[in-house]
């Protein structure tokens, strides 16, 4: 059993122990490069998803979101001019973000940006999308920009000064609940439980990257890959927060995204994973790793 | 602890509040605890959704093609970007045509369908279109080595016209 001041003394110290923000300014950085693809790779079909006479009309979303979901295309004029206008800031923020300018206003530019692209047209949204806004509605309030950033250059800082890291945890904890909340869903899946899911996933045309070779269509290997996923976002959830389980589950995370890169076509999909890994490195570990390597 | 901290750690509690009771039915007490939140949550584009591939990824192909027919009698066919002819680069670039494909098809979201007709007529108008059917093809996907599995078959579907009746 533990007592209430117990509780509320470990959950202090998990949220709230100082520690450099080496992790946080690295994840703000890969963030932030992320979201400028994002934005480069949507912005040559935005009239189509986004304009007045796209697929979906002004009107006809009005008619069924207006009011549900956030958007700054709901208070600007339905014309190209809106959507120019959207995503040079969204590009402006994201580039500022990376740069680490501005840092909080940045990210709270990305952030509304983002939700106002997505919320315009969310049936051509995924579930990186989701989490793309998320981290960037959390990087509002996070110090990413004490650390190697133009804004530690700016103000003429030395070492950054190590602070809460509440942020970062729950950012942490929103990398991990995304995987242990996919291996719930999964496990409700008849095909994740007989082995066969990965197989299906891999022969539908429009996921395929690349045929998949023969010896990846058996079932055994089927059933390796889809209850090594499964055992794979299980250990995302609890395990990862192990210590002596952190780097090797992060690793093997890595590697599946990177595999999932090669066999299937998920745009940025493994992109934003991979970056959401990266807060689970240790500060200190990357204080270590810079020192060595710009000594 | 001070009022900015106080503030924190209720920003940390109902982050992960709403994050962990999200997803649960509307009619559990954790679904029916975060229902005060949700106007707000959805409205930000918070909602915590993490379905790809769960819980079961799709056993057969499903594609998307509209007929469009013009006032003299004539028939224009469109189809979205089919991912498998293109190239890696071009598949990668028009990734989003697919989810949007999907959610055509999908009756959940079925508003969407009334939506690209009306863009349909629009692209064609230079040939007065009169008609609009969205046809659904389906073909089935070879089973796993060992898996009892049918011959692949095809088959196809108007499964939405515009105007609607």
């Amino acid at each position: 059993m533990i007592s209430l001041p117990e509780l509320a003394a470990a959950w202090i110290a998990f949220f709230h122990t100082p520690e450099p923000p080496f992790t946080i300014a690295l994840f703000r950085i890969l963030f932030g490069f992320v979201t400028i693809a994002s934005g480069l790779l949507y912005l040559p079909h935005a009239s189509l998803w986004l304009g007045r006479e796209g697929v979906l009309s002004h009107e006809r979303w009005e008619a069924t979101y207006g009011g549900v979901l956030f958007s700054l295309f709901r208070w600007l004029p339905p014309g190209r001019g809106s959507i120019h206008a959207i995503f040079a800031l969204h590009l402006l923020g994201a580039t500022c973000l990376a740069l680490g300018l501005g840092t909080p206003v940045s990210a709270a530019i990305v952030f509304v940006t983002l939700t106002s692209i997505h919320h315009r047209h969310p049936e051509v949204t995924h579930g990186g999308d989701s989490l793309m806004r998320m981290m960037s509605f959390l990087l509002i309030f996070s110090p990413a920009g004490e650390a190697w950033s133009l804004d530690a250059i700016l103000a003429g800082a030395g070492a950054p000064t190590p602070s809460s890291p509440w942020v970062l945890r729950l950012l942490q904890l929103q990398v991990s609940f995304v995987y242990f909340q996919s291996f719930v869903a999964k496990m409700k899946g008849e095909t994740w439980r007989m082995g066969t899911a990965v197989y299906w996933a891999s022969m539908v045309s429009d996921y395929r990257r690349r045929p998949v070779p023969v010896a990846m269509r058996t079932l055994w290997w089927s059933r390796a890959a889809t209850w090594g996923t499964l055992a794979l976002e299980f250990a995302l959830g609890p395990l990862v927060w192990l210590r002596e389980f952190r780097y090797p589950v992060v690793a093997t995370a890595a590697v599946f995204h990177l595999v999932l890169e090669v066999l299937m076509n998920v745009q940025l999909f493994g992109a934003i994973m991979l970056t959401g890994l990266v807060t689970f490195v240790s500060p200190y570990d990357l204080e270590r790793l810079v020192s060595a390597l710009w000594p | 602890m001070t009022g900015g901290a106080i503030l924190v750690n209720a920003f940390i509690a109902l982050y992960l509040f709403v994050a962990w009771s999200w997803g649960q039915p509307s009619d559990s007490w954790l679904g029916r605890a975060v229902a005060p939140f949700g106007k707000l949550v959805l409205w930000l584009g918070l909602g915590q959704t993490w379905g790809m591939f769960a819980p079961d990824p799709a056993m057969v192909e499903g594609h998307l093609t509209a007929v469009i027919t013009t006032a003299g009698g004539g028939r224009i066919e469109w189809a979205p970007p089919r991912m498998a002819d293109l190239s890696y680069r071009e598949a990668f670039r028009t990734f989003r045509y697919q989810k949007y494909e999907a959610s055509v098809l999908d009756g959940d979201t079925d508003y969407l369908r009334p939506a690209l007709a009306e863009y349909l007529m629009r692209l064609h108008a230079d040939r007065t279109p009169v008609r609009v059917d969205l046809v659904y093809h389906e073909h089935d996907v070879p089973g796993p080595e060992g898996e009892a599995r049918e011959e692949p078959e095809g088959s196809e579907l108007v499964f939405y016209s515009y105007p609607e009746p």
